[in-house]
């Protein structure tokens, strides 16, 4: 029951990395990505997504203070940007936390 | 696209119809007693806006927009005024067909609307943080 319960954590942690990384990052990395392990590629995907939103809303933000942007589209930009660097955010703390908990594993 | 974002979205678009309903509205009752300068101008005619869904192909499903600014084109009334500049040959000039009751009742149906959209963005927000949360 045991050995299973940590099968599937594993599977899912792995499945996990996976779909996020596939997700953000569609254009392939430079030339040393084959070499990243999956937790990086993860992490990287991750905040790259981030840094993309929070651009989207800092450009916003510009116009809004120019005076040229519409207050409701700046709203939904920097609400974008919160929300998605939160989610990377809770998600990395929890890759993280299972990491150490494999490294601290007596083997 | 997360569906919670999208719900944010189309009520934003939602929020931006409003607010120029609002702004029609404003401008109504600002020239509610805008009179003409001479017999032959006629006084400012009151402004009516209609909505129109439009199929945002990024979100994929309707958004609000607004169709067209067209104006109300009833009957100016008449208010006798003998002394007025634009007065005709019997005392009386044309008024704007501006009805500040029927404006207000409008500017209050806005701010409704635009409460609700503003509701739909604060509870697809709150539901997104909670979701994330749960990873917590």
């Amino acid at each position: 029951m045991a050995t299973t319960s940590i099968a599937n954590a594993i599977s899912a942690y792995n499945q996990a990395s996976k779909s996020i990384s596939n997700g953000a990052s569609s254009a392939p990395d430079e030339a040393g990505a084959g070499l990243e392990s999956d937790f990086s590629a993860l992490l990287k995907a991750g905040a790259k997504t981030a840094i993309e939103a929070a651009k989207t809303g800092e450009e916003q933000s510009k116009l809004a203070i120019a005076g040229k942007a519409d207050i409701r589209d700046v709203v939904t930009a920097v609400n974008n940007a919160e929300v998605t660097l939160q989610t990377v955010v809770a998600v990395r703390d929890k890759v993280i936390s299972a990491y150490s908990d494999i490294l601290k594993m007596p083997i | 696209m997360d569906e919670l974002s999208k719900s944010s979205l189309i009520a934003s678009s939602g929020m931006k119809a409003q607010a120029e309903r609002l702004r029609v509205v404003a401008e109504n009752l600002a020239n509610a007693e805008s009179l003409p300068t001479s017999p032959d101008v006629t006084p400012y005619r009151r402004k009516v806006l209609s909505f129109r869904n439009v199929l945002d192909k990024k979100i994929g499903a309707d958004v609000v927009k607004v169709n067209k600014i067209d104006v109300d084109r009833s009957e100016f009334q008449k208010k006798y005024d003998p002394k007025h500049p634009a007065a005709d040959s019997s005392g009386y000039v044309l008024v704007p067909n501006v009805n500040p009751l029927i404006e207000v009742m409008d500017m209050r149906e806005a701010q409704r609307s635009y409460e609700a959209n503003l509701n739909v963005v604060s509870v697809s927000k709150t539901l997104m943080s909670r979701t994330v949360d749960l990873l917590k």
